[in-house]
């Protein structure tokens, strides 16, 4: 069997063509790749016409894609308590594939929506209260958001308790019920609200976008780039031969971490607080990308590319006009030692500081038993391997260093980013269209992707 | 059978863990829905987990002696973010060393709890008291 994998970024559009093979699960036959195109389905067509004259005689191959074009998926938040629902919310957004534009919480207030009409989200998750919880604040804010612009459809998850009366409330506007993402605070529930919003994606928001035309044409529905890799990662990690593990996709404008893995019992015995982790978690950084974001990276990351300046014995300033030539020329690459270490620093910086977010903190709490530890977020010390993919960061860049730079935080916690992890390259940047392939060829999809990662 | 919600939990830096889990599981067969924090829970996980779970009391538990620190503004705080009508109890070893009972429960009625329990008390009879305290409440609305 032959597979067809293209995928619609926001500046390349890629593609393979991969072959089924015992050895090695999927073989690549070939690959091309074409700036993106306003009209989507251009630069699609062209990727497609040069896999398909490499490919030769043969049955016409399984067409598998997904696309991350135009900003990707925008969704705005809304829970009850910051740190219950509407984190639970997040992280279901970010699971589905989602780029977070704003978060709101407890009453939605006219500034509010007007905030949110101003610049529309393509979808506004709507959660609050557990199921048997508070209904006061979403019968609220769904008598406010009666006032949204009907571009944003209005996916709720919250307490199901009031989904009837926000179905009767907001009826007659774009409406998705789902299940709640938080029934209970020891356990979220992100299943529901996923399949909801990756069911909008497909049914309004492809459409929108140009891309109805290649479904029909490809008898193929797509998914959004992260969600693609979100599910891959899973696969990826229930095959076990990797242990637990990050993923670090680096591109010109966004930072997105992955990481899967369950905590051990010693780590299970910590004491927690928050919300309960999920086995597979995606975060995405908008301000940490190495050319449309090199000046924002460079200024969030700055303790970062100091540090690792110092040890390379780089001037500072160097760093500082190669991020303004960057920003000043998203195509431009690194033309000399000097450009692609300067280039390299500023890819470390960017995953070390994205790994940071993404990573929990252990605070050290003094009782009447001496200092014990507590822990919010995920625990990735123990990690056992960091994949790093995305074209900055397949030439191989060190990235260990960047994750000890930062030990403690800015209020004295411990970061819990990966300590001894084994580094591993996609060096050839297929890990996203081999997650197209996993929908139509799992097994294989996850062979070659594990059989592809090389040691620096 | 009731169908409240109560939140409980060890507040402050205390880890014992023991208590905690005895109370889950006799206000859980006693027919409530309980939300329980587990150790070392701070004021704000209290009220966080409340009003998401619309619970109608709070359950603190303090065991090593730093009680008085720990659950202080409590009430306060709970006003301060909307929760005006919530029960609060608090129980444990609230203070250090052999305190006078009665003192110490004055001490902790002042801080805006409603009721004030030692570190031998029956259950049962805590049970008893927060029905007729729902009871109450939940006329009062």
């Amino acid at each position: 069997m032959r597979i067809l994998s293209v995928d619609i970024g926001s500046t390349w559009t890629k593609g393979a063509l991969f072959e089924t093979c015992p050895a090695e699960g999927l073989r690549l036959l070939s690959r091309a790749h074409t700036p993106t195109t306003e009209h989507l389905p251009e630069g699609f067509s062209r990727v497609e016409a040069e896999l398909v004259r490499d490919a030769g005689e043969g049955d016409p191959p399984l067409v598998v894609w997904s696309s991350s074009a135009q900003g990707g998926l925008a969704v705005a938040a809304l829970g009850l308590v910051p740190d219950w629902t509407l984190a639970a919310a997040r992280a279901a957004a970010l699971s589905a594939g989602a780029r977070i534009t704003s978060v709101y919480s407890y009453q939605l207030t006219p500034r509010d929506l007007t905030r949110l009409n101003a610049a529309p989200p393509d979808i506004l998750l709507f959660s609050g209260g557990t199921d048997g919880g508070n209904t006061a604040f979403v019968s609220h804010n769904a008598r406010m958001l009666r006032d949204l612009t009907p571009e944003a459809v209005i996916v709720y998850a919250g307490n199901r308790d009031a989904a009837d009366e926000v179905a009767q409330v907001l009826g007659d506007r774009p409406l998705e019920i789902a299940d709640n993402v938080l029934p209970d605070l020891r356990e979220p529930t992100p299943e529901g609200a996923r399949e909801a919003i990756r069911r909008v994606f497909l049914e309004r928001i492809v459409r929108g976008k140009g891309l109805a035309e290649l479904v029909g044409r490809t008898g193929a529905q797509p998914r959004p780039t992260p969600l693609a890799m979100f599910e891959y990662v899973g696969a990826l990690g229930a095959d076990g031969r990797l242990g637990r593990f990050a993923l670090l996709d680096l591109g010109g404008a966004t930072c997105d971490v992955y990481s899967h893995g369950e905590p051990t019992p010693a780590e299970r015995a910590v004491a927690s607080a928050g919300l309960p982790e999920p086995v597979t978690k995606r975060t995405v950084e908008g301000d940490l990308g190495m050319r449309v974001s090199a000046r924002p990276a460079a200024e969030a990351a700055r303790a970062w590319t100091e540090r690792l300046l110092d040890e390379r014995g780089l001037a500072h300033d160097g760093l500082a006009a190669w991020v303004a030539a960057v920003q000043a020329d998203p195509a431009r690459l690194p033309a000399d030692d000097r450009e692609r270490e300067l280039d390299g620093v500023l890819a470390a910086a960017c995953v070390g500081a994205a790994m940071a977010r993404h990573a929990g903190r252990i605070e050290l709490v003094y009782t009447h038993e001496g200092p014990t530890e507590l822990r919010r977020g995920k625990d990735l010390r123990g990690f056992d391997a960091v994949v790093c993919s995305g074209g900055f960061l397949s030439r191989g860049v060190d990235v260990l260093p960047a994750f000890l730079v930062l030990p403690f935080d800015e209020r004295g916690r411990i970061v819990c980013a990966p300590a001894r992890a084994r580094i591993l390259h996609d060096r050839e940047y297929l890990l996203p269209l081999l997650a197209n392939a996993w929908t139509v060829a799992p097994e294989a999809a996850v062979r070659a992707g594990l059989s592809r990662l090389t040691t620096p | 059978m009731s169908t409240h919600t109560i939140v409980l939990g060890v507040i402050g830096a205390d880890c014992h863990a023991v208590g905690n889990k005895i109370l889950e599981a006799f206000f859980t067969r006693a027919g409530y829905r309980v939300v329980n924090l587990g150790v070392m829970v701070s004021q704000d996980e209290f009220i966080d987990a409340a009003i998401e779970t619309g619970a109608a009391a709070i359950l603190v538990s303090s065991l090593y002696g730093h009680g008085e620190i720990d659950c202080a503004g409590l009430r306060d705080r709970c006003l301060e973010r909307g929760l005006d009508r919530i029960l609060l109890y608090v129980g444990g070893n609230l203070v250090v060393g052999k305190a006078d009972l009665a003192a110490t429960r004055e001490k902790f009625l002042a801080m805006g709890y409603d009721r004030v329990f030692p570190p031998s008390v029956e259950l049962d009879e805590v049970a008893v008291l927060l029905r007729q305290d729902l009871a109450a409440k939940d006329e009062g609305r």
